[in-house]
């Protein structure tokens, strides 16, 4: 990805990011750091995207819990 | 007396300008620039690039309010800010991660946002089939029977949250 076209935050330590970006279709990437696992052998900064279409005014959640990619 | 009143007002107006800026480092090697806005309930609230986030003083490692020290990894991009705040859309969550008992905040996580206009050949469904890749050869190797009861609450719980597919987890017990 080109960074020159990326917007970035990063998660609170109450477990919370919040961003205002334009309306459009974005790519929306969590990149965790895994401070808090205990068993990080490999994979230690797991991922996960998604693809969203924000308009204006809208306040879209979402929301990802590392932990549970062993359910798909 | 003109001379020396300008060289004061200078000088308040560079050093007002450089206690506006702290850096916050974090113990999991982070390190944001933006202000110390204050402490609550063990708790600092920190604002970076517009959004104020909150950080549990066990996840911090230090706070420097001299600019000058500040050695911060550069920003990716910067959140627009010449367009009209109503033409903007907000999005906010919740990330949370699977210890071996509970789920905790996953401080630190990082979330990037790309304009998919900017990314024409990206594929996501390939970036997932890797990304699940990893994740199964991850818990092949490291998913061992645990006091399943406690864990399987736990995701229960967290399903509940988020409204995930619950039926799926009560086919693992």
């Amino acid at each position: 990805m080109d960074a020159k076209n990326i917007t970035k935050t990063v998660v609170d330590g109450s477990e919370n990011y919040s961003a205002n970006v334009k309306s459009g279709i974005y790519y929306v990437l969590f990149k965790s750091r895994n401070s808090t696992r205990i068993d990080k052998v490999e994979n230690s900064e797991p991922f996960k995207c998604y693809k969203v279409n924000i308009n204006e005014g809208d306040d879209v959640k979402m929301s990802y819990a590392f932990g549970f990619e062993y359910k798909q | 007396m003109k001379i020396t009143l300008f060289i004061i007002a200078l000088i308040l107006t560079y050093s007002n300008s450089g206690f506006s800026q702290n850096a916050l480092c974090l113990k999991n090697g982070d390190k944001m620039s933006g202000k110390l806005e204050g402490y609550k309930n063990d708790t600092i609230l920190f604002n970076f690039q517009g959004n104020q986030l909150k950080f549990k003083t066990a996840d911090i490692e230090s706070v420097i309010f001299n600019q000058k020290e500040i050695v911060v990894e550069p920003t990716k991009a910067t959140i627009p800010i010449d367009i009209n705040p109503s033409q903007m859309g907000k999005i906010s969550g919740v990330i949370t991660c699977l210890t071996r008992f509970e789920f905790q905040p996953d401080a630190g996580t990082n979330v990037y946002f790309a304009d998919s206009t900017n990314l024409k050949d990206f594929n996501l469904a390939t970036l997932d089939s890797f990304n699940n890749f990893i994740v199964y050869k991850y818990y092949k190797k490291t998913w061992t029977p645990r006091p399943i009861n406690i864990l399987l609450a736990a995701i229960y719980d967290e399903g509940e949250k988020y409204n995930l597919d619950k039926e799926s987890f009560k086919l693992l017990d």
